[in-house]
């Protein structure tokens, strides 16, 4: 039972970072809301009993993040 | 024994909510990189618990050593991004 | 001594308890603390202590096993990840000229945003926060 309950706060944690990352106005800050995003991906993943997709989430999440922190070096960070 | 892991996890989902109010209202990029690295921390163990709440720890342990290894990347590679040449 | 646990029990439970102390504090931390550079110390220490701690009393609640080394394995990436995260940050961020918290630009804040009317008393409170300052 507690499962359900755990998986429900994980749910609402998502759906308050990706609003967040919408109203962001520094590309880097949204980049790294991002890279907590994915973090709650991996676990809700976790939880509904997939651990090989889990594992690509942590590598993709991971890696993502780097890619767009290094794509950001090149453009100009536009930022409030 | 279970009750024992269900208030760590209670513990480490409302500090992982805690941060997240760092994480969104941080004014540097700074703060919202120290928000990132305890959710980072809390992640782990909460993955570690989360397993052992389901009493076959085995799938659940690789994935946390997954993270502990690839976990603090982004920390170094943002620092290395800010500090630039001074760093 | 069964309260409910064996004697491998209990320690996991004290030992969890510990960690579970630890990150509580760095959780206040984190929240109280006014500056980036004082609260990288409580991200940086505590939690990975903290996260120490957990993983000790789940490896003496699991006993001898493969789960158990796996998760010495995570807590030696977890003591080596951590806190040099939160160094090159904090490093970066003191290279790069983050401003750093003084408290006697914390009381001229303040003072700058007190209501008009109680001037008299601004001149009291700074004298008294030089004198707080130099005593």
């Amino acid at each position: 039972m507690q499962i359900y309950t755990v998986e429900a706060i994980l749910l609402v944690f998502l759906i308050l970072i990706t609003g967040c990352i919408i109203y962001e106005r520094d590309l880097l800050s949204a980049v790294m809301i991002y890279c907590a995003f994915s973090f709650g991906a991996v676990l809700l993943y976790l939880m509904m009993g997939s651990p090989d997709v889990a594992f690509t989430e942590v590598v993709v999440g991971t890696v993502s993040t780097i890619f767009y922190v290094i794509a950001l070096k090149k453009i100009d960070r536009w930022c409030k | 024994m279970q009750i024992f892991f269900l208030v760590i996890m209670a513990a480490l989902i409302m500090t992982i909510g805690l941060m997240l109010q760092r994480l969104f209202q941080g004014p540097t990029i700074f703060d919202r990189m120290n928000g990132l690295g305890v959710i980072t921390a809390d992640t782990i163990l909460l993955i570690v618990l989360f397993g052992f709440l389901d009493k076959q720890p085995g799938m659940y342990v690789d994935l946390a050593m997954a993270y502990a290894m690839m976990g603090c990347l982004g920390s170094v590679v943002l620092a290395k991004y800010l500090g630039g040449k001074k760093l | 001594m069964i309260f409910g646990f064996n004697g491998q029990e209990i320690i996991a439970c004290l030992l969890m308890g510990a960690g579970l102390v630890f990150l509580i504090g760095s959780m206040v931390g984190m929240l109280r603390l006014p500056d980036y550079y004082s609260r990288v110390h409580a991200s940086g220490n505590s939690e990975t202590l903290g996260t120490l701690l957990v993983f000790l009393g789940l490896m003496v609640f699991n006993g001898f096993s493969n789960v158990s080394a796996k998760i010495f394995i995570i807590a030696v990436f977890v003591f080596l990840g951590n806190p040099i995260g939160s160094h090159i940050l904090a490093k970066a961020a003191y290279k790069t000229g983050h401003p750093v918290w003084t408290k006697k630009q914390a009381v001229q804040h303040e003072l700058s945003t007190e209501p008009t009317s109680s001037i008299a008393t601004a001149e009291e409170k700074e004298a008294q926060a030089n004198a707080d300052l130099h005593g």
